[in-house]
């Protein structure tokens, strides 16, 4: 494989917070154009790892390319989806959507488009002149997607993004990501707690230990796409990796 | 099944005729419509609906917390008119008193009773035991996870020897794994100790492992769509060939929110 075909790589990381050694020695890569996901337990260090891939903090050791080079979020065109609903509660929909658009300096008329695009995407087009504090939980995670898609960034990285959103809305939502994953070819870093979400997402499922954190095992998942989730085969993938992180 | 040995034919919860409308400025919201609702003593009743469909509000009219536009609601007979202690209530964000160790939390409802000290330590430490924090009797709230903090709300509950358990989302913001843990729990917990319970989610996977019943509402108005016995051996398997078939059909019933 040539070095151009790795997007992401990730060389002995490690993360301490004092004395607490939370990532110990993680080495992986991810290629372009990958689906990967990563699952733990709950309290594995899971988020700080993206944190530390966007320089959210400071690694206490090792290194973390992208596209060969160190990561740099001028250079690299990086969403990130976290958790929270990160909505600014001062701009409407519309221009919370346009947001990563008008920094990257893009003419009006295209963000227009763009924004139009994407809020149909994730069905908030009757909504964009709306402000955060009028919208529901699951509508504001909803806007939050679609602005890290509006950017068509070539790095997709998600913490548990539809973690508390209702089930027909996270399938839905879940189908639009592999839909615009394929079409698109980004690459995706998708955090999760959700065993059967990574299952019907991943192209590969990257199983954390508890903390201190490493890697305990690295699944390729090649289910045929549309996955069932109530075929045998994804049954006992789930059954599988749900065996490699049980604790409760 | 063992469930349908365990449902006594006792109605706990009447709901007749059930409407609530809310007003403002753009004019009447209708939320919940015409609502025939019948819950039996020891039942496991889950309320199961798309987001925003009204569910908590239905909670909150079982509770007493709001009034209905319409229709009646009895729970023992008695009419609804106030919140009481016959009617624990677990909701989604704990609402434990930060002030109060685990112990205060949970004997608060008895002490407010008047019930005395030695008497209502005895039950509280009896449900601490239970919901699995025994050795965190003088921990607060703020030392706690989240799944920690929800068995608190769960003993709480049980402390007043309700007749009627009101679950709203209790597991809602947990994270998936903390979620089965805590279903599995909840579910040896109303095994050992059964009441009446009437459980809302939005989670399919935590309707179908935990109900006797669960019942479908549709999209705001919220109205019954439609029922399901879910008549699997407990304790049930997420992945198993019935479960699976079960969370599909409902699934595929829900209502569209988008």
């Amino acid at each position: 494989m040539s070095n151009n075909d790795v997007k992401v790589k990730v060389t002995n990381l490690t993360k301490c917070f004092g004395d607490l050694k939370v990532l110990d020695n993680v080495s992986f890569e991810v290629k372009e154009g990958d689906f990967l996901c990563i699952v733990g337990p709950t309290g594995c260090g899971k988020t700080t790892f993206l944190n530390s891939l966007t320089k959210l903090y400071d690694i206490t050791s090792g290194e973390i390319l992208v596209n060969g080079e160190p990561v740099d979020l001028k250079k690299h065109n990086i969403a990130y989806i976290f958790q929270e609903y990160s909505t600014m509660p001062w701009l409407t929909v519309e221009e919370n959507i346009s947001f990563g658009l008008q920094i990257k300096g893009f003419s009006k008329e295209t963000i227009k488009e763009k924004v139009e695009n994407v809020a149909k995407l994730v069905g908030l087009e009757q909504y964009l002149d709306y402000y955060p504090g009028q919208l529901s939980a699951s509508m504001l995670q909803r806007v939050v997607i679609a602005r890290a898609f509006a950017v068509e960034p070539e790095l997709l990285l998600m913490d548990e993004p539809y973690g508390q959103l209702d089930i027909e809305l996270r399938f839905r939502l879940e189908d639009e990501l592999l839909n615009l994953w394929e079409k698109t070819g980004t690459t995706v870093i998708f955090i999760t707690h959700n065993i059967e979400e990574a299952v019907y997402l991943g192209e590969r499922i990257l199983v954390l230990t508890n903390k201190p954190t490493h890697i305990k095992e690295e699944i390729i998942n090649d289910l045929p796409r549309p996955r069932d989730i109530t075929h045998p085969d994804f049954v006992a993938l789930r059954n599988r990796v749900t065996d490699l992180i049980k604790w409760w | 099944m063992e469930h349908t040995r365990n449902i006594e034919n006792k109605a706990i919860i009447r709901c007749e005729g059930v409407s609530k409308e809310f007003k403002s400025k753009n004019g009447t919201i209708e939320v919940i419509s015409d609502i025939d609702l019948t819950v039996r003593e020891n039942e496991f009743v889950v309320l199961f609906g798309p987001g925003q469909c009204g569910k908590t509000t239905l909670i909150n009219l079982l509770a007493g917390l709001d009034m209905p536009t319409k229709g009646n609601i009895y729970v023992n007979d008695v009419p609804v008119t106030s919140p009481g202690p016959d009617r624990g209530v677990v909701y989604q964000k704990t609402a434990l008193f930060p002030w109060l160790t685990v112990m205060g939390n949970v004997e608060y409802g008895p002490k407010v009773r008047g019930v005395k000290k030695s008497e209502r330590r005895k039950i509280a430490q009896h449900y601490i035991d239970l919901v699995g924090l025994t050795g965190f009797e003088n921990a607060y709230p703020i030392k706690l996870s989240g799944g920690m903090r929800q068995r608190v709300g769960i003993a709480r509950a049980y402390a007043n020897n309700p007749v009627l358990m009101l679950m709203d989302e209790p597991f809602g913001h947990l994270d998936a794994q903390t979620r089965y843990m805590m279903e599995e729990e909840l579910q040896r917990i109303w095994q050992s100790e059964k009441r009446t319970v009437v459980f809302v989610t939005n989670n399919i996977e935590e309707a179908v492992y935990l109900a006797d019943r669960i019942v479908l509402l549709t999209n705001r108005p919220a109205r019954i769509k439609k029922e399901y016995i879910i008549d699997l051996p407990r304790p049930r398997d997420y992945v198993s060939s019935k479960f699976l078939k079960y969370r599909s059909e409902i699934t595929a019933a829900m209502d569209k929110t988008l």
